[in-house]
């Protein structure tokens, strides 16, 4: 038998088959950054600052992220707001992504649901030092991806029922909505430049 | 410490562990000594057991089978307690149900977050589901005081801060109002919160009702550094903990049971801590070029310096130079800057803040006694059989001394005799007062001590073991009650009374504070309450004894180190030659063989031409001194002025070289408070600029002068020191053996002491009677929200008490028709000022008070400065100020 299975190489063929079979399936490797995924509500991206309906921040500086952090990358100054006694804030609030391990439980310890994770994981940048966001970076996170902001939270059982008042409360957990491929996104022009070629484009811009 | 001589013990047992504890134990404290916790809000070492919070009930299995409070049951012999059975903890977690059934979901706002006896206990002991419901309580938070804000529904009504206030603090300032449900902590009828400040109801709220405005939301316990430092404000020496956030001060904790003050703080050491962090601190040296001070290196400064400190010493040898010292600089300071001055520049002319007084508390004690500093610890204070309290308002002055002498009428219910001026708080709690005419504390010092000889009061064996210095005293009291009566205002019947009172205590303790030092005849003064002290039996080692109150923090270092022209280290006079060559062999140096001028006569002789530099460190003598002794003119016509100084004060711009120093909370060091307590200092911050420790700047300019100080840190200093002053080389110990200490002062007193200068002790100064055109009389003295100048740089008290306030009678205010906050105009013989008035009744009729930290100098300009004779310490009179006061429209 094992002579007969030499001559005619049945495990080499074996293998192929599954090749073979493979070649009539759907691609499911995404072209990325051609095309991105659509990453699940649940999905723990860049940290952002959200605000109230009126504008207002949420954050009470209660310093409890910071208390939360496992790695240590949350600075909160908390103080009291100029002018309006007993109104507690951040006076300041620095977040140094290079450090985070995106983790979340900053977001769970979050009173007030003012913590929230985007879906941008695209974080690379050129300086380290962009990575060290202040509270104003992370408000504008926070502007930017409201509707990521409050569909994380709606996702991870953290909502109150302000933030996404149609919804409901319910078990979201660990629903993950299917991987889109689509049509794929154009590509941005500045991928592949060199560094010197994307300063250029950027000084132009 | 109260240590009765024969304590019955009971044997108990805790647990299954058994222990023998003295009768009368309660089961929380018998519970602590086995290592035990039993969860409590409202016990606190200090205080009486209240018994409101209800969360320390424990289960008491033999002689009965019940629940009890462990905060307020005493224990039974044989007792059998069980802390954590079912059935307690059953009891605990309805309790936390009940407690918690009112108490908002504020945490993350709440200052207390993370250090709240509340959230501990809860997550120890309570259910994560609550059986009670009501409607959570919804009162809005009361933020009118000027520092503590109180949320009544963070509140849960144990009532320790109510008790801290009534019992330790004794000032009642809060209580609390309504009823039932509605039930709130706060000051009595609903007003805003106007009190001493001290904020001992905040330390012992154990949740987050009571919170200082000066910290608010600024800090979360986890997020802060700790430190353990002394208190740079009076003498009292208080230990706590300065606590930073990023190398910002965030607010000051007491430590219970450590230090002078077992966990007091007054509003000074809790709130005073911004005057390190304000902008008008020096940063960098000053050196000046023309008519301006400029920034320079530390190297071009030092340079500067050492070269015009040279300069007069090359044209006038030593006597040509001149220090002054305040006593605010820690001891390795002081102990540098006098061997540069002594050791290096070879000039006596080294003075001190002592000199307003202090000394003589200083001289007359080391006269008599062989020593230095308080003789009773504030231990012995609290033990005290009866106190004698003169010429001092410890509320204000030393308000954790003045807390001890509290104790002894909260605890024991002893009495407490004040003579003084002022009605001051003391002298309304205590049992006997004699309001006298300001300044004529010594007439009442020598009516007491006449009337213990008259009356048959001395101590029995006193006259009979030592009959010739019982004699000595008696020859000069001779004349009649007369000489004490006039001055004093007094009846001849209300000096025998307390006399009377004083003597009948076993453990007397005397209070000696400024106005008796810093008064006319201060050094006779004292050494009078000595004589009273040794008559009554109270020099003899029973407990008893005399103490100098001090002013400044570190005055007793300043005499410890002997930083007056009469003074070596350890205290001995500068005469002693013997001691001089001490000193001289352990600094390997030739010390100058005469005598240095006091403050007085170098001012006169920088005037003259005589001093040509001056070194000024942690003072401000320009500012700090009445007009009429021209400190401006003399400082002014020095060839060369170095200042070493936290801010640019009004000293340090006429300086020629100014060198920034590091507070208190930068740096290392020791202080020792008055009791003579040698405590450290620590690190806390970063200085701000270029500022140095006050000894790294002292030694590198003796590098440049040539000088031999090499160190390397303020514990090798102190290591230097030890060797001269003994005092030095433990620290946070209370100069253990007292007991001995006192022994030993009785022998010096009896070994001729007491007739040095007795013929000269018992004459009254003639300048008591002297008439006056003008009637009232101005005592400008310490306040309790200030501590010289230094506090007037802190925003938090400023705004507590703006110091620039007159106090007068509030019923003689009513008479001449003035109302809180007029202007009046207050003419002396050396011109006129105007403030504004408030109201108090701690000043009498005739009387006014003016705080001697203000910054409006007209007032203390007012004074026509006296100096004492030399006996008397040549110190500079001026608090007592004949005015006559008018109201401005």
């Amino acid at each position: 038998m094992g002579l007969m299975r030499d001559i005619f190489m049945t495990e080499l063929m074996g293998g192929m088959k599954l090749v073979f079979l493979q070649m009539f399936k759907p691609s499911c490797t995404l072209q990325y950054p051609h095309v991105k995924h659509n990453v699940p509500d649940g999905y723990r991206g860049l940290m952002s600052l959200l605000r109230y309906e009126d504008g207002s921040e949420r954050c009470v500086g209660c310093s409890l992220c910071e208390a939360a952090c496992p790695s240590n990358c949350i600075k909160v100054v908390s103080d009291e707001v100029p002018g309006q006694p007993l109104v507690r804030y951040a006076k300041e609030y620095y977040l140094d992504i290079t450090r985070c391990v995106f983790c979340g439980f900053c977001t769970e310890a979050c009173p007030v649901d003012a913590l929230a994770m985007t879906k941008v994981y695209e974080a690379s940048v050129y300086d380290r030092r962009e990575l060290m966001f202040d509270k104003h970076k992370l408000y504008e996170l926070g502007e930017a991806h409201l509707a990521d902001g409050k569909a994380y939270l709606l996702a991870h059982n953290m909502d109150d029922g302000t933030l996404n008042p149609t919804e409901g409360l319910g078990d979201n957990r660990y629903e993950f909505p299917p991987v889109d491929l689509g049509e794929g996104v154009p590509v941005p022009t500045t991928v592949g430049l060199t560094r010197e070629a994307l300063e250029a484009e950027v000084a132009k811009s | 410490m109260n240590t009765a001589t024969q304590v019955d013990t009971i044997t108990v047992t805790i647990n299954g562990e058994t222990i023998e504890v003295p009768k009368g134990t309660r089961i929380i404290q018998a519970a602590q000594q086995l290592g035990v916790e039993i969860p409590t809000f409202c016990y606190h070492p200090r205080m009486l057991p209240n018994a409101a919070c209800r969360i320390c009930t424990v289960e008491v299995v033999k002689p009965m089978n019940k629940m009890f409070m462990a905060c307020s049951t005493e224990m039974m012999d044989g007792m059998e307690v069980l802390t954590d059975s079912p059935r307690t903890l059953d009891d605990r977690r309805t309790n936390m149900d009940l407690l918690l059934t009112q108490h908002p979901l504020d945490c993350p706002v709440c200052d207390k977050g993370g250090e709240c006896k509340l959230q501990d206990y809860s997550v120890k002991y309570g259910s994560s589901e609550n059986p009670f419901e009501t409607k959570r309580k919804d009162f809005p938070e009361d933020i009118r005081s000027t520092l503590l804000d109180f949320n009544s529904n963070r509140c849960i009504l144990c009532g320790a801060c109510i008790q801290v206030c009534t019992d330790i603090q004794k000032v009642d300032a809060i209580g609390f109002s309504k009823r039932g449900f509605i039930t709130v902590v706060g000051a009595p009828m609903g007003e805003a919160l106007d009190c001493e400040f001290c904020g001992q109801c905040m330390d012992v709220c154990p949740v987050g009702a009571i919170t200082s405005r000066y910290s608010k939301y600024k800090f979360r316990p986890w997020q802060e550094a700790s430190h353990q430092t002394t208190c740079t404000y009076c003498s009292c020496g208080c230990q706590y903990d300065l606590r930073s956030v990023d190398g910002e001060v965030s607010r000051v904790v007491p430590i219970e049971g450590v230090g002078p003050g077992e966990g007091s703080l007054c509003v000074k050491g809790h709130f005073g801590f911004h005057f390190m962090e304000d902008e008008e601190r020096l940063t960098k040296p000053l050196v000046r070029r023309g008519d301006k001070l400029v920034e320079a290196t530390w190297d071009e400064a030092l340079t500067e310096a050492a070269r015009g400190l040279m300069a007069a010493k090359t044209s006038g040898g030593g006597s040509a130079l001149a220090g002054y010292v305040g006593g605010r600089l820690a001891n390795e300071d002081i102990y540098l800057f006098s061997r540069l001055m002594r050791g290096v520049l070879e000039s006596t002319n080294l003075d001190s803040t002592l000199r307003m007084g202090g000394i003589n508390g200083v001289t007359a004690a080391y006269a008599a006694t062989g020593q230095v500093g308080m003789m009773n610890s504030f231990d012995e204070l609290r033990a005290a059989d009866v106190t004698l309290l003169v010429g001092s308002d410890l509320t204000e002055e030393a308000p954790i001394c003045g807390l001890a002498v509290k104790d002894t009428i909260t605890r024991g219910e002893k009495p407490v005799l004040t003579v003084d001026s002022m009605r001051t708080e003391i002298m309304r709690l205590g049992s006997q007062r004699l309001v006298i005419t300001p300044g004529s504390e010594v007439a009442v010092i020598k009516g007491l001590v006449k009337a213990v000889v008259d009356e048959g009061l001395i101590d029995e064996q006193v006259a009979t073991r030592y009959p010739e210095a019982v004699a000595a005293i008696r020859d000069q009291l001779s004349g009649t009650y007369k000489e004490i009566e006039t001055p004093t205002g007094l009846a001849k019947a209300d000096i025998i009374e307390m006399a009377k009172a004083f003597a009948a205590g076993d453990k007397g303790v005397i209070l000696a504070g400024p106005r008796v030092t810093g008064g006319l005849k201060g050094h006779s003064a004292f050494a009078m309450l000595i004589d009273l002290a040794f008559l009554t039996g109270n020099l003899s080692g029973n407990g008893g004894g005399v103490n100098a109150l001090t002013v400044e923090n570190n005055e007793l270092g300043l005499a410890l180190m002997g930083m007056a022209p009469e003074l070596l280290p350890g205290g001995a006079p500068w005469s002693d030659s013997d001691a001089r060559q001490q000193v001289a062999d352990a600094w390997q140096c030739e010390l100058p063989d005469f005598a240095g001028l006091p403050l007085v006569d170098q001012l006169e002789a920088m005037r003259e031409g005589k001093i040509k530099a001056a070194y000024v460190l942690g003072t401000d003598p320009i500012n700090a001194l009445p007009s009429d002794m021209k400190a401006a003119a003399s400082f002014g016509a020095l060839d060369f002025l170095v200042v070493q100084e936290l801010f640019l004060s009004e000293t340090a711009k006429c300086a020629n070289v100014v060198f920034p120093a590091q507070s208190y909370a930068e740096r290392e060091g020791t202080f020792t408070n008055m009791e003579g307590r040698t405590q450290a200092i620590v690190k806390a911050m970063k200085a701000p600029g270029k500022a140095r420790a006050d000894w790294q700047i002292i030694m590198e300019l003796s590098r440049e002068l040539g000088g031999p100080l090499s160190y390397t840190s303020a514990e090798e200093i102190r290591e230097d020191m030890a060797q001269l002053v003994p005092q030095f080389a433990t620290l946070d110990e209370t100069n253990a053996d007292r007991a001995g200490g006192r022994q030993a002062a009785l022998e010096s007193y009896l070994d001729g002491a007491y007739v040095a200068d007795m013929d000269y002790r018992y004459d009254l100064p003639a300048k008591l009677n002297e008439a006056s055109s003008h009637e009232m009389h101005l005592y400008v003295g310490d306040s309790l929200f200030h501590s010289g100048v230094l506090s007037t740089h802190n925003w938090g008290l400023m705004k507590i008490d703006s110091v620039d306030t007159l106090v007068m009678n509030s019923r003689e205010a009513r008479k001449l028709k003035i109302r809180e906050g007029d202007k009046v105009r207050l003419t002396s013989d050396q011109g006129s000022a105007v403030v504004p008035v408030k109201m108090d009744t701690r000043v009498q009729p005739g009387s006014l008070f003016f705080p001697k930290h203000a910054l409006n100098r007209d007032v203390t300009n007012l004074a026509g400065t006296t100096i004492s004779s030399a006996t008397e310490g040549s110190a500079p009179l001026y608090k007592f100020v004949r005015v006559t006061l008018e109201s401005v429209d």
